[in-house]
């Protein structure tokens, strides 16, 4: 390991993760009536008017067509009343603009978090290094990649790089938004820099990965600007649907001028009704068929499907991941198998000493006191604890040899003692005291080796002892002097709260949870079962995990992971969504699809649920858009043919006021609904971790039932309301 | 491709071999040996062996002394099959029906047993429909397809028609200049205004065909106005109906007036043929000269005896084949 | 009165999971047939093939069956086993019956025993009564390969040679043999001429003698399993399955119900054999048995229970018109009092309607029928109660009520991808069917077969309404005319068949001086109609499941929507019912409701 010992642990957020939902939830709502965000977007809303824009939602450009040739229609040869037309007009032309409005919005939502994103971009001095030692002073856009810039406290960072130099505390709050300093450094997994972030004590060097225009944050910045915004495979199927239902309705509405056109005939020629004079039905009155049109294609969903995709971007960015494309999103949503990290994700960052267990002729208190004294030079948080817990034995207890625990550690070292660091062959660490005594302190299996070599003796209940503290997924150190067994201490993991409950609600999701860990078997399968995880890679090395995706993705299944080393980039490129931390290797940040800003590694799961959400919703509004049709026939038809077929007046079920107000009242429900739905595409219909088929009733009663029922209310209501005011006659 | 032709040339030579000549070869065989009567058409032979019907087709019959089938909109010719097709807006079906009834519906209540139709000529001959004189004139402006339908039903109305448009210049005159698109009109063209103009000149009077004799002793069927009549009862019927809505009037079964799929429907129901027993069995009675309820009851007993019930009655009512039945009348 | 159906459903379904079993068994190549046959299969048979040879090689055979159909229909009167010298008929007729029996839809502008010779209804009826039946039947078998990601789709000849020799004629056999002896003629004789018993009951000829009774005779008994059997449903006779000579007793009418039903209800347990999914199968053949129920309790209700509005009594109605020429934009229509004619309709509705199946049969038949495209009537559904006319339309418009063999459960997999994706979506996962990931090529193609039949439907419907090619053919007045064009381009679409006969549409002989007007129009159309509801609707799902066939199994896990329990099915339910009510609302309130709501009689 060669973790920083002066890292801190990576920010944690406060409160439970519902807690953490809260406010994140509070802050969208107030992001999204926010009154410059309105504004923005209504001007949009306009521009977004134009036909070339249009064209690339057909089901709204059906409905921009529509309405040119209904105000034509109005103007040219009104069938009926031109008021009526004319509110006609004026509310298919609103749908138009909700629609844009929809769009308009969500983007400047994202150009919002793009504006601000963009302030940290600033030209910034940056001091180039030279080969030749020199500095020179140019501006933070003219750096290439490859260019090493000296960055000291104080000064920001010009562009996205690594550390090839020095160690130094960070303020990224320009881009996670945590205000808690963090420590970058050279030569390990934290090594990458942020440009814009600000450098609060010591001195680098950075080697600029990524020329000016193409960092980091240019490429967020133009991600959620929409600019590079691509259409999702999912997106492409459903638009193609929508573009399906559209035809066919168009099919429907035309058809229906025709058959409206046999009805005043047959009408026409009825002497036996009295009906001698021409009648006329609004069936073959253009703009109502417009208007008709217009109801049935799917232009709820049509209007917000752009918002949704744009919604869902911007949602992992307020969740602090960087998707690299919205594919990637989506995908997560489809991810059978989640590859976790134990350490930082499962259990609270590394193990601690818990119990010194003492062998032959020692106390606690001894095996404590040549615990910590081995680990006095130990700088891993392991060794701390160890040191810690010693720290903190009763003082009677360790009193026999020591007067241990009143005093700094230091002081009881004799003078003269060495220190044996911790090696990744001898896997033990140690002190050479300056009378010869040998303590050691590390693995068993090392420990073991140690005093066989020097002739001891290893009794049989002493490995049994080790296996029994390995099977409560602890880990065992051996402490020994000399050829001698002192005791062991027992490092545990402890299990982050709440852990549990998440991976049961992952199951029910239908996600499989992999623990990764380097632990052996028999500790890692321990903590898997304590943490409730579904299987575990034990001693995991990164060929084993990109080995184990690979084996799942064979078996047809997604995989997530989260990385931040750069041997973590193979497997990380190889899952199907790789989330590299922000603290991680430059290396990493490029294998993955999707970065998080706050190095969080229970992230993961929030990547899954913005990913299923943004397909839920899409799916959801497209259900409830075509529902909604229903209710609209029984508006609409009796009302084409109030002229005609009066008679049909029976399948009036909303009993609307007239033809002319039912048609109004369910065009209006129709622009309507799309405005007061955009939260909805926006902050997402709600996921639950309740497993499909829950999961699918709970939305077909919401979505399939209620996009039925929702619009007979509406509409009736819309006739009664507009009635009463006298909008509509 | 070369495979997929000779594949597709074989699979069609096999299958034309199999499905048109193996399979209904044996089914011919089967059927000619072992179903012989019924594979020839299930027919009935007199005893000089000739064809007079078949059991499962039906045969009309018009005499009061037998049973009659359901109306065919195919005139009972099996050489065509078919319904009316008429569905229950059209007022064809209801005129057909209401035509049918007339000269058969019975009062019920007080009036139990009497016919309408006496009724209906008295009311005719009033000639006031809907408080307007001329009940002719109003139905055939009314149901001008009707009256079209009648000029063209036998070429002897379509001539009493005729002679009327050659009679009557001045209203084919007014005629041709209010329809300009039609030169040369035909009788049913012409059928409403000619009926206008028959109302006019007779009063509570119909044209309809009589049979008179002929001076060399044949007889002869002419168009005469008449006063009285089947034709009166049943094309005024529906008309006489709407001045008397709560007339008391006993149903008939429906399948009496009611035409079947084929045109060939060889049942009626039992309750039909009760409901004609009374007029078969006066008309056998006063064949034979024998007691009425006497030959009523026999009849009755050869109905019940005759009866069947599709599935054995799982799934309909009683019903009888009438041609067996007349025939087992005919040779009684 | 409801145990006529409730006989005729369960009987098909017990018998259907045995049979199922066999067609499984006989689509998955596991028999061994005897020597001789064995030798002509393996002629058949030119190997595996993909969905695009599949596609090619089914064509192909239509091509060359259109080629003979048209050779025998047009050389009819120089053909063999004539009796009664059937003449030529008009070139239109002929390219709409040809196009019309070779895409099992069995539209007839023609009429079978006073147009067709014995030698075209053995030699060009029944044989593409055979063939064309059966190439659904593969085109399913096909498409369930390639759901279950066979490496290839089948072998279309040696299919079609299986589902022809070893399911098509051995039931057929069976099924004659007891239809016979019900009383189906089976001769080659021509019209036997029947001295009435009462004299001149036919009327007298111009010299005086009594008219015979003409009874035409054929090889019906040949013919009408087939019919049957393979949803065909063009009758030997005009009045179809209402003949006698068709359809004979109660009992044979409970026969033919069960083979018009038997083959689409097996082809569901076939296909949860075959894809070795049967709790998927049982859901979607739940689904279907309830939609079926709901069409034969409509008909029922409205046709049997009520009696024929059109003789009844209705008071004296006033409608608002909405017109905005007329004072106060309102105008008033009045809908005279009407009073009713004392007819006795305690049996329902019988104009049409046959005495001998039972009371409900015309009803239940109307159902069956257009449930699963099969076509044949034993009623008139043209005279069915008005409402009661929505349920063989709907049996077209949805055309997935188990739906024709083969090509019911086809349409069926095209309402089960759309409710997949949308219901999938709601899952927060990309839809999945069957464990292949749906995305825009499947859609693309889903909804390429799914707008097919709409627009086949409404547009030609609504270009004959305004037209006098339509207005100028029925022979109903008002909304039941417009029903006419509607019905009859439903049946044309979903390959149905059957009609709203009232229609004018049979030119007959080529040289039929007094055609009825617009026949030409009919042929050609409804041809074109036919051709293109056919192919497009099955080659579509062939390449859909070809690309499914082509994908990674995506394992199942708690996150997967599940297709086989009871929320899917109302998945399924819902969205064919939503799609279709959607699609066909409005047409069916124009028609069949309009003329409820109405007045009735409407005119004349």
């Amino acid at each position: 390991m060669s973790q920083a010992t002066l890292v801190q642990p990576p920010p944690v957020h406060p409160g439970s993760p519902e807690d953490l939902k809260f406010s994140r939830r509070e802050s969208r709502r107030y992001g999204l009536f926010a009154p410059h965000l309105l504004k923005a977007a209504f001007r949009q809303s306009f521009a977004m008017l134009r036909p070339d824009i249009q064209w690339k939602n057909p089901v709204m450009f059906v409905v921009e067509i529509g309405t040119i040739l209904s105000i034509i229609f109005t103007f040219i040869a009104p069938g009926a009343q031109l008021k009526y037309l004319i509110q006609l007009d004026i509310w298919l032309f609103a749908t138009v603009l909700f629609a844009n409005f929809a769009t308009a919005l969500a983007e400047a939502r994202g150009k919002a978090q793009a504006d601000t994103l963009r302030k940290t971009r600033k030209e910034t001095p940056a001091f180039r290094l030279r080969e030749t030692g020199q500095i020179d002073q140019v501006v933070s856009t003219a750096l290439q990649a490859g260019d090493r810039v000296v960055v000291e406290a104080g000064q920001v960072i010009p562009g996205d790089g690594e550390i090839v130099e020095g160690v130094a505390s960070v303020d990224e709050s320009a881009i996670t938004g945590e205000s808690a300093p963090v420590i970058r450094e050279a030569g390990g997994d934290r090594s990458g820099v942020t440009g814009g972030t600000r450098v609060l004590s010591d001195r680098i060097v950075v080697k600029i990965t990524a020329s000016a225009g193409k960092s980091f944050l240019d490429r967020m910045i133009a991600l959620v600007e929409g600019a590079i915004r691509q259409r999702t495979p999912n997106e492409i199927a459903l638009s193609l649907v929508l573009s399906a239902f559209t035809l066919i309705f168009l099919i429907v509405t035309a058809a229906l001028w025709p058959m409206a056109l046999n009805a005043e005939m047959y009408m026409q020629s009825s002497p036996y009704l009295d009906a001698t004079q021409p009648l006329k039905s609004l069936g073959t009155d253009v703009p109502t068929l417009v208007g008709l049109l217009v109801c049935l294609i799917p232009t709820t969903i049509g209007a917000l499907l752009a918002a949704i995709g744009i919604a869902g971007m911007d949602r992992a960015l307020r969740a602090n991941i960087l998707a690299k494309s919205g594919k990637a999103v989506e995908v997560a949503g489809d991810v059978d198998t989640l590859l976790l990290d134990k350490t930082g994700t499962i259990t609270v960052g590394n193990r601690r000493a818990t119990q010194f267990i003492p062998l032959d002729g020692y106390t606690a208190a001894d095996v404590g006191r040549l615990a910590a004294m081995a680990s006095v030079a130990d700088q891993t948080p392991e060794g701390k604890s160890i040191v810690d817990l010693f720290q903190k034995l009763p003082v009677e207890a360790g009193a026999s040899r020591l007067s241990a625990g009143t005093l700094p550690l230091e002081m009881v070292i004799p003078q003269g003692a060495h220190f044996v660091e911790f090696t990744a062959q001898t896997r033990m660490s140690g002190l050479d005291l300056p009378d010869g005594r040998k303590i050691r302190k590390g693995a068993p299996d090392s420990v073991f080796k140690y005093v066989q070599h020097s002739n001891g003796r290893i009794a049989p209940s002493v490995q049994q002892q080790v296996d029994e503290v390995a099977s409560r997924g602890a880990t065992p150190l051996v402490v020994c002097e000399e050829s001698k067994l002192a005791g062991l201490v027992v490092l545990e993991d402890i299990l982050k709260p709440g852990m549990r409950d998440r991976f049961e609600r992952l199951r029910r999701m239908g996600l499989r949870t992999v623990m990764v860990t380097g632990d052996n078997p028999l500790t890692a399968k321990a903590i898997a079962e304590q943490a409730g995880v579904d299987a575990f890679i034990a001693q995991a090395t990164p060929e084993a995990k990109l080995e184990y995706i690979r084996k799942e993705q064979a078996d047809g299944k997604l995989v997530a992971m989260m990385g931040d080393g750069t041997n973590d980039a193979p497997a990380l490129a190889q899952a199907d969504v790789g989330v590299a931390m922000n603290s991680g290797t430059q290396a990493a940040k490029e294998a993955g699809n999707m970065v998080d800003l706050d190095s969080d590694p229970t992230k993961l799961i929030e990547v899954v649920e913005i990913g299923k959400q943004l397909l839920m919703t899409r799916g959801a509004l497209t259900t409830f858009s075509i529902a909604n049709d229903l209710a609209k026939y029984f508006a609409i038809v009796p009302a084409l043919f109030a002229g005609t077929l009066p008679w049909l007046k029976a399948f009036d079920v909303m009993n609307l006021h007239s033809p002319t107000s039912a048609i109004l009242s369910a065009v209006i429900f129709n622009a309507i609904i799309i405005p007061l739905l955009i939260p909805i595409a926006l902050r997402g219909v709600e996921y639950r971790p309740v497993g499909a088929d829950a999961l699918l009733r709970r939305n077909l009663l919401i979505w399939g039932l209620g996009g039925v029922v929702v619009p007979f209310v509406g509409i009736k209501l819309l006739d009664v309301v507009l009635f009463a005011v006298g909008v509509i006659q | 491709m070369n495979a997929h032709l000779r594949a597709n040339f074989l699979l069609l030579v096999v299958t034309i071999v199999l499905c048109c000549v193996v399979y209904p070869a044996i089914l011919f065989g089967i059927g000619q040996t072992v179903f012989h009567d019924k594979a020839e058409g299930s027919l009935i032979y007199d005893k000089q062996g000739k064809p007079i019907g078949s059991h499962l087709i039906a045969q009309p019959f018009s005499g009061e002394g037998y049973f009659q089938p359901r109306p065919s909109a195919v005139s009972y010719n099996a050489a065509g099959s078919g319904g009316s097709n008429w569905g229950a807006n059209q007022y064809l079906l209801r005129e057909r029906v209401a035509r049918q009834l007339g000269p058969i519906v019975k009062y019920a209540g007080a009036r139990k047993g009497q016919p309408v139709g006496p009724d209906v000529e008295a009311w005719f001959q009033k000639d006031q429909y809907d408080g307007k004189p001329g009940i002719v004139a109003q139905w055939a402006a009314a149901h001008g397809t009707v009256a079209s339908n009648w000029a063209k039903a036998d070429p002897l109305n379509g001539g009493y028609v005729l002679a009327w448009m050659n009679d009557h210049a001045d209203d084919m005159a007014q005629w041709k200049k209010d329809n300009p698109d039609n030169a040369a009109p035909k009788p049913e063209d012409m059928a409403v205004t000619f009926f206008s103009s028959f109302s006019k000149v007779h009063p509570g009077e119909f044209p309809s065909a009589v049979e008179s004799a002929t001076a060399d002793g044949k007889s002869e069927k002419t168009i005469q106005p008449v006063k009285a009549g089947t034709d009166i009862q049943g094309i005024f019927f529906d008309l006489w109906r709407q001045e008397h809505p709560t007339a008391d009037l006993e149903p008939v079964p429906a399948d009496m007036v009611m035409a079947s799929g084929s045109g060939l429907d060889p049942h009626i129901t039992l309750k039909n043929a009760l409901y004609q027993l009374d007029r078969v069995a006066a008309r056998r009675a006063a064949d034979t000269n024998r007691n009425v309820n006497e030959v009523r009851k026999e009849i009755e007993a050869l109905l019940q005896q005759k009866k069947e019930a599709p599935l054995g009655g799982l799934v309909g009512v009683d019903l009888v084949n009438v041609l067996e039945v007349n025939l087992a009348l005919r040779d009684r | 009165m409801w145990s006529l159906p409730l006989l005729i459903i369960v009987t098909t379904i017990l018998l259907s999971f045995p049979f199922g079993r066999y067609l499984a068994w006989i689509m998955d190549g596991k028999y061994n047939p005897p020597g001789w046959l064995r030798w002509i299969e393996d002629r058949l048979d030119t190997g595996a093939q993909n969905w695009k040879q599949y596609t090619v090689a089914l064509m192909l055979f239509n091509t060359m069956a259109f080629v003979v159909g048209y050779a025998v229909l047009q050389l009819q009167a120089f053909l063999p086993l004539n009796p009664d010298h059937r003449g030529t008929l008009s070139p239109t007729t002929i390219f709409n019956t040809v196009t019309s029996f070779m895409t099992n839809t069995n539209l007839q502008h023609y009429s079978g025993d006073q147009h067709l010779s014995h030698f075209s209804q053995i030699g060009f009826i029944l044989w593409n009564m055979f063939t064309s039946a059966a190439v659904g039947f593969c085109v399913l078998a096909a498409i369930i390969r390639g759901l279950r990601g066979d490496s290839h789709m089948g072998n279309y000849y040696k299919d079609m040679w299986r589902v022809i020799v070893y399911a098509f004629i051995p039931v057929s056999l069976v099924m004659g043999v007891l239809l016979m002896a019900e009383g189906q003629p089976m001769t080659f004789e021509g019209q036997a001429q029947i001295a009435t018993v009462e004299d001149g009951a036919m009327g007298t000829a111009p010299d005086g003698k009594p008219n015979p009774q003409m009874i035409v005779r054929g090889p019906v008994a040949a013919i009408m399993p087939i019919k049957h059997l393979g949803t065909n449903g063009g009758g030997f006779y005009g009045a179809n399955s209402a003949h006698p000579y068709e359809n004979p007793t109660a009992w044979s009418n409970f026969l033919t119900c069960v083979n018009i039903l038997i083959f689409p209800l097996s082809l569901i347990v076939m296909f949860g054999r075959m894809l070795n999914n049967m709790r998927h199968a049982m859901v979607i053949y739940a689904v279907m048995t309830i939609m079926f129920f709901g069409m034969a309790g409509w008909a029922i209700y409205w046709d049997t229970l009520h009696p024929n509005p059109g003789l009844t009594a209705h008071e004296m109605q006033t409608y608002e018109a909405a017109d905005a020429t007329a004072p106060g934009g309102k105008r008033t229509i009045d809908s005279p009092m009407i009073a009713g004619l004392p007819v006795d309709q305690e049996l329902g509705n019988l104009e049409g309607k046959e005495l001998r199946f039972g009371t409900s049969a015309g009803a239940t038949f109307a159902a069956i029928t257009t449930a699963v495209t099969c076509g044949s009537v034993n009623c008139m559904h043209d005279s069915l109660n008005p409402l009661a006319g929505i349920t063989p339309m709907t049996g077209m418009w949805l055309n997935c009520v188990y739906g024709g063999k083969g090509v019911g459960m086809v349409n069926m997999l095209v309402y089960l991808i759309v409710g997949v994706f949308l219901a999938g979506l709601m899952v927060g996962r990309t839809p999945e069917y069957l464990g292949k990931k749906v995305e825009a090529r499947e859609m693309k193609l889903a909804m390429l077969a799914l707008l097919i039949h709409p627009i086949m439907i409404l547009g030609p419907t609504g270009l004959f309404a305004a037209l006098d090619w339509g207005r100028g053919a029925t022979n109903n007045p008002g909304s039941h005319g417009f029903s006419e064009i509607l019905y009859e381009f439903s049946s044309a679409s979903a390959n149905n068949g059957s009609g709203f006969e009232g229609l004018g549409d049979t030119y007959g002989y080529y040289d039929n001086q007094a055609p009825a007007p617009f026949s030409p129009h009919w042929d050609i159309a409804t041809g074109l109609v036919m051709l293109i509801s056919r192919y497009i609707p099955i080659i579509a799902p062939i390449a859909l499941a070809a690309s499914l066939a082509a994908k990674k199994l995506t394992p199942f896990t708690a996150g997967t929507m599940r297709t086989d329990n009871v929320t899917f099915a109302f998945v399924l339910l819902g969205t064919v019912l939503l799609v279709g009510a959607l699609l066909f609302l409005p047409a069916a309130v124009l028609g069949p409701v309009a003329e409820h709501l109405g007045p009735l009689p409407f005119g004349g």
